[in-house]
């Protein structure tokens, strides 16, 4: 049995009083690709947030073998941990290449560098007609490739995706997914934090059902499907919709 | 056109020094969205800095100074006010940075009025003559009155402004400063310790402030504890003008300012020449607040 990849326990994510993950426990083994499901609000972004240290908490949080808690967000990126954040975080005023040479900040040899721009424009081909626009001039869904992308570049060991189809058109939200899909196929450990329930689970090997900051229910991504609560709540085809 | 051809070297050259200045505001609002009422005293610390250095070198005034101790003045006077900006951030601003915004902004004010009255304890208030580290020459071109000091302030600045962009565009700090002040989250994101980017931003602004005194001293031949008082407000109005956060901007900004300083004084009235950047502060307040170079930020709710 392989070491985890990442495994969580007994997180508490509190801002200004307001408890939004209670106590949760997960795990990722290597090469996984797991989904952090629920509705808005369930405290799956906070999860994210917690394990860069963005925001705080109290637990245990262990990343590649090594505890996250007393780090810096940079620290943890400089581990092999890169997040796509919720709303992209792009650098508008940068060009398209400029936000994907800052991606490989922490990994900034030329050689490594120039590879892994040949695979980002070859998983999103879009980037690379756009390569010296600005950032900012870019389609929502370009946007999100560029987030991923630029991800990419750090050549991280743990990919954690904040709701990368918001606010997409259902053809780019596909385009998206198969770039996720095919990441993972690089034996990336992934985890998908979506409020797209159905895709989630299609995409997913194992998954956690986030309520209300707890975690209602987990098991395999296949099963989940066809669990009658979980399409109850998330998947809107139960018998009585 | 012999008088437009003097004020313009004249306003180049004063123009030149507003603009390093101006840089210093310009980047520390830049990653840290603050307005660093400091910047102006580390100017007026850099240029005593570059005094005493001089001294040290054993200049003698009505002999030659070598060139190479005219670049060491520079030199150690940058890298005195980086220490100091560095230690300024690190003592001052970092302890209140997530405060509301009014804070750090008292705070700059604070730490201005501290360094203008350590400046009166160590220097004396008494204007003291600055070094003439670069001995001056004249010559006329075409009628028009050029020294070899306005020349040199003029190329100092602009190597120094290269070398600025230089860095910013090309170094992996530069970068990281540029992702920093788009959106400092994200840049923590991709590794980046915002930190050690602030820290180096404000060696960087503070280093060329130096340069800035050691320059206005060799043209205005005299430093006092007070000179950063109007000259920071002035090179201030210039990041306004060209759009606070701006680079390019800022070294426009200053540009304009020196140009408008002496067009008004040659062809208005030397009383107004304080008076013409205020002028254009309150002209770029009302028409165009982001500055010349600068786009709108919109507030996120």
């Amino acid at each position: 049995m392989s070491e985890k990849a990442l495994s969580i326990e007994n997180l508490t994510v509190t801002y200004g009083g307001i408890t939004a993950v209670k106590n949760i426990s997960l795990h990722i083994m290597p090469g996984e690709i797991v989904t952090l499901i629920g509705a808005n609000g369930a405290g799956k972004s906070s999860t994210l947030k917690a394990i860069m240290r963005l925001a705080k908490s109290t637990g245990e949080i262990q990343a590649l073998g090594q505890s996250v808690i007393g780090k810096e967000t940079h620290e943890i990126a400089r581990m092999g941990v890169a997040l796509v954040p919720e709303g992209r975080a792009i650098f508008g005023n940068l060009s398209v290449r400029e936000n994907l040479e800052l991606g490989a900040y922490v990994k900034r040899e030329a050689e490594g560098m120039k590879k892994r721009f040949g695979e980002v424009v070859e998983l999103f081909p879009r980037l690379g007609e756009r390569m010296s626009q600005n950032a900012g001039t870019l389609s929502g869904g370009e946007q999100q490739m560029l987030a991923i992308g630029r991800a990419m570049m750090a050549e991280p060991r743990i990919l954690l995706l904040d709701e990368p189809s918001l606010g997409l058109a259902p053809k780019l939200v596909m385009e998206i997914f198969a770039a996720v899909r095919a990441i993972a196929k690089k034996g990336l450990t992934i985890l998908l934090v979506e409020q797209n329930t159905r895709l989630a689970l299609e995409t997913a090997q194992r998954a956690y059902v986030l309520v209300s900051g707890e975690i209602a229910l987990s098991g395999n991504a296949a099963e989940l499907r066809h669990d009658p609560r979980v399409k109850d709540a998330y998947l809107g085809d139960s018998a009585h919709a | 056109m012999q008088v437009f051809f003097q004020h313009l070297v004249y306003g180049l050259s004063s123009g030149s020094v507003y603009a390093l200045i101006a840089l210093g505001y310009t980047m520390v609002y830049g990653v840290l969205g603050l307005i660093n009422f400091a910047h102006s005293e580390v100017f007026m610390m850099g240029a005593y800095a570059g005094l005493y250095c001089a001294l040290g070198l054993g200049y003698q005034p009505d002999t030659p100074f070598p060139l190479v101790n005219a670049l060491v003045v520079l030199l150690f006077a940058m890298m005195a006010a980086a220490a100091l900006g560095v230690t300024i951030e690190r003592l001052a601003y970092r302890p209140v940075r997530h405060a509301p915004r009014l804070t750090p902004l008292i705070t700059a004010i604070g730490v201005s009025l501290l360094l203008q009255n350590l400046g009166i304890l160590f220097f004396s208030a008494t204007p003291k003559p600055f070094p003439r580290i670069v001995a001056e020459t004249v010559f006329h071109v075409g009628g028009v009155v050029v020294t070899n000091v306005k020349l040199v302030i003029f190329g100092v600045s602009i190597a120094l402004m290269l070398g600025l962009q230089w860095f910013v565009f090309r170094t992996w700090t530069g970068k990281a400063m540029r992702a920093t002040s788009v959106n400092p989250a994200a840049a923590r994101l991709m590794g980046v310790n915002v930190n050690r980017v602030i820290g180096s931003t404000f060696a960087l602004g503070s280093a060329l402030a130096a340069a800035g005194g050691i320059l206005f001293g060799l043209d205005q031949t005299t430093v006092s504890p007070q000179m950063g008082v109007m000259i920071g407000l002035k090179a201030f109005v210039a990041a306004v003008l060209g759009g606070i956060g701006n680079i390019p901007g800022a070294v426009i900004g200053g540009i304009v300012i020196g140009l408008a300083e002496e067009f008004t004084s040659g062809y208005l009235s030397s009383e107004y020449r304080d008076a013409i950047t205020f002028v254009i502060l309150i002209a770029v307040l009302l028409f165009r607040p982001q500055g010349l170079l600068g786009v709108v930020r919109q507030e996120k709710v």
